[in-house]
């Protein structure tokens, strides 16, 4: 019981992780093919009916993107206190489907799950999990509605559950932030399990963070829980990251492990960053300034800053500083629709493009960029 | 006091550039020399229906920048010979299309980004006769420029055009793509990858469905074989 346990806690752990991480794909879909990452981690793990222990993890993954199919395999090896060893593999797969027409807002989505895992014990489970989905997708938000079934299995006990249930969900996406919040109720052997679960992942800066609560509630002789946490990285390099991570998570129910509480550490080589957490850092942009929108360029550490284009005839117009904010230079007339070829003059020398527009040759061995006005 | 006159800068100064560019007319802003040069240059584009208003501006824009006049004539005769071809490029594929000088400059733009010629007729004639192409071949140009394949590229920006998409979604594209290209993606998928993140939905090009994309040889561009 013990090695179970043990063998549990970890397996919590990355259903945890990899369900976070799930969970944000099916949500966002922003498909850029391929990508790996591999996370090596040490962990102080605890469980609901035993004391804590140390574990040291490599955790490899990788994902595929494609318009309308999305793939997740991650795997886990990981070695206990006691020379004990477990590993562990889940595989994703998302395809989406358009009946009604690719700018029509409904949409299908058939999400099929498989985890499987073995302890040096000869101890091993096994679960597949298939959900249908009718989503209602806007730009920044959406819903759904599904319907799941679902199987596990343990060799502890050579018995195979099933269970089934509904989804819905709800979703959110605004600058660098994402959220979900979910109501899964599972009936399991005659007993139901009402479920909410709730995910925010934001990306700001050097730093990811996601953070994930839910409840569960009591059937069949098993009392209700919740469990919580957030798990960070911190981007050192497009490919490196240090992950930190630490929360309560659930017992599995269909693989009839327990819950627990973990916190780990470490580091994560990747062939990327996560890009569903990114947004493009496209300036200029407009502001607004006593009800006119403004065309805004960031120049910091600048005296003056002067336009000059197509527009201007290449004659330079002194930009205005914005007051509230330090670096903001503002361009107070309106530009005509199209594509205007310029550059910024700084402090009356220095021609440059701002940072986030496009740039073409301009033929005289510098840069001239490309204000698309629509 | 020093407020109000920033702000009639502001709002006078571009108006008073253009009122100085008419009046003067852009080719008078010139240098004696330099009108001197291109004074055949000029009257070659006249003849060819080349607008010459955006040669001019590039004149101006290598005096702006001080560049010795030989060097501004070199670059002018070079752009002039770019829309006089992208020009021609354009007219094959929709003889009774309006071309605006944007629209050639960009396509031209366009052309010397990696856009392969051909693609440049082919999607003039894939939409409208009355339909602006400027902002479309900037934005094209932009993600050839990002390696994307010129035949995807053009498949995805000849299918929003069919779907009436908004133009200032397009313009969204080039950054999308900049993200995804900076997390490792290639750059058709970052391209994928881009126009999920918009919500923009393109569907996969089948070169039987007819008006989907354009009749264009696929896999031309620098990305393809």
């Amino acid at each position: 019981m013990s090695l179970r346990r043990r063998y549990g806690l970890r397996i919590g752990s990355l259903r945890t992780l990899a369900g976070v991480v799930c969970g944000l794909v099916l949500v966002a879909r922003p498909a850029h093919g391929q990508r790996w990452q591999v996370d090596l981690s040490g962990a102080r793990v605890s469980v609901d009916t035993s004391g804590g222990f140390g574990a040291a993890s490599l955790a490899p993954g990788f994902e595929w993107r494609g318009r309308r199919i999305y793939g997740l395999l991650r795997g886990g090896l990981t070695g206990f206190e006691g020379a004990e060893w477990a590993a562990q593999g889940r595989g994703d797969l998302s395809v989406l489907a358009e009946p009604w027409g690719v700018l029509h807002p409904l949409r299908l989505e058939v999400v099929g799950t498989g985890q499987g895992s073995y302890h040096s014990s000869d101890f091993r489970t096994a679960t597949g999990r298939v959900d249908g989905r009718i989503h209602f997708a806007g730009r920044a938000g959406g819903a759904w509605l599904g319907a799941a079934g679902a199987v596990g299995w343990s060799s502890s006990d050579g018995r195979t559950v099933s269970a089934a249930g509904g989804t819905v969900g709800l979703w959110a996406r605004h600058a660098g932030a994402q959220g979900v919040l979910m109501f899964a109720p599972l009936r399991l052997e005659e007993t139901w399990f009402p479920e909410v679960s709730a995910r925010i992942a934001v990306g700001t800066g050097r730093v990811d963070v996601t953070g994930f609560a839910g409840w569960r509630g009591a059937g069949g002789g098993l009392e209700g829980e919740g469990w919580g946490g957030a798990d960070a990285a911190v981007w050192l390099h497009p490919w490196l990251a240090v992950t930190v991570g630490g929360g309560w998570y659930a017992r599995d129910l269909l693989q009839g492990i327990p819950g627990g509480s973990y916190l780990s550490t470490g580091i994560r080589f990747a062939s990327g960053r996560p890009e569903a957490l990114l947004e493009p850092s496209v300036r200029p942009r407009y502001v607004e300034r006593n009800g006119r929108q403004l065309l805004a360029f960031e120049v910091p550490g600048a005296t003056t800053v002067e336009f000059v284009g197509e527009w201007t005839a290449w004659q330079p117009i002194p930009l205005a500083r914005a007051p509230d904010r330090p670096g903001l230079w503002l361009l107070e007339a309106p530009l005509p629709s199209g594509v205007q070829r310029f550059n910024l003059i700084v402090d009356g020398e220095r021609w440059i493009v701002p940072d986030g527009v496009l740039t073409v040759d301009d033929g005289f061995g510098g840069r001239v960029g490309l204000l698309i006005v629509p | 006091m020093r407020g109000l006159l920033l702000t009639l800068c502001l709002l006078l100064g571009p108006a008073a550039a253009a009122g100085q560019a008419r009046g003067q007319g852009p080719t008078g802003r010139l240098t004696p020399e330099l009108q001197e040069m291109l004074r055949p240059v000029f009257e070659q584009a006249r003849r060819d229906s080349v607008p010459v208003q955006v040669l001019e501006a590039k004149a101006l824009e290598g005096l702006a920048k001080r560049r010795p006049a030989g060097q501004i004539a070199m670059v002018v005769r070079g752009l002039a010979v770019e829309l006089a071809d992208a020009r021609r490029l354009l007219r094959e594929a929709a003889p009774e299309a309006r071309l605006s000088a944007g629209e050639v400059l960009a396509a031209a733009e366009a052309v010397r980004r990696g856009l392969p010629s051909d693609q440049v007729g082919a999607l003039r004639a894939a939409v409208a006769p009355d339909v602006q192409l400027e902002i479309p071949f900037a934005v094209l140009g932009a993600l050839v420029e990002r390696d994307v394949p010129a035949a995807d590229a053009l498949d995805v920006i000849a299918n929003m055009m069919a779907q009436n998409v908004e133009q200032a979604r397009m313009v969204e594209i080039p950054a999308r793509v900049d993200v995804a290209l900076r997390v490792g993606a290639a750059p058709a998928a970052a391209l994928n990858s881009a126009l999920q993140g918009l919500g923009i939905r393109v569907p996969p090009v089948a070169a039987d469905r007819p008006g989907a994309r354009p009749e264009t040889p696929r896999r031309r561009g620098r990305g393809g074989p």
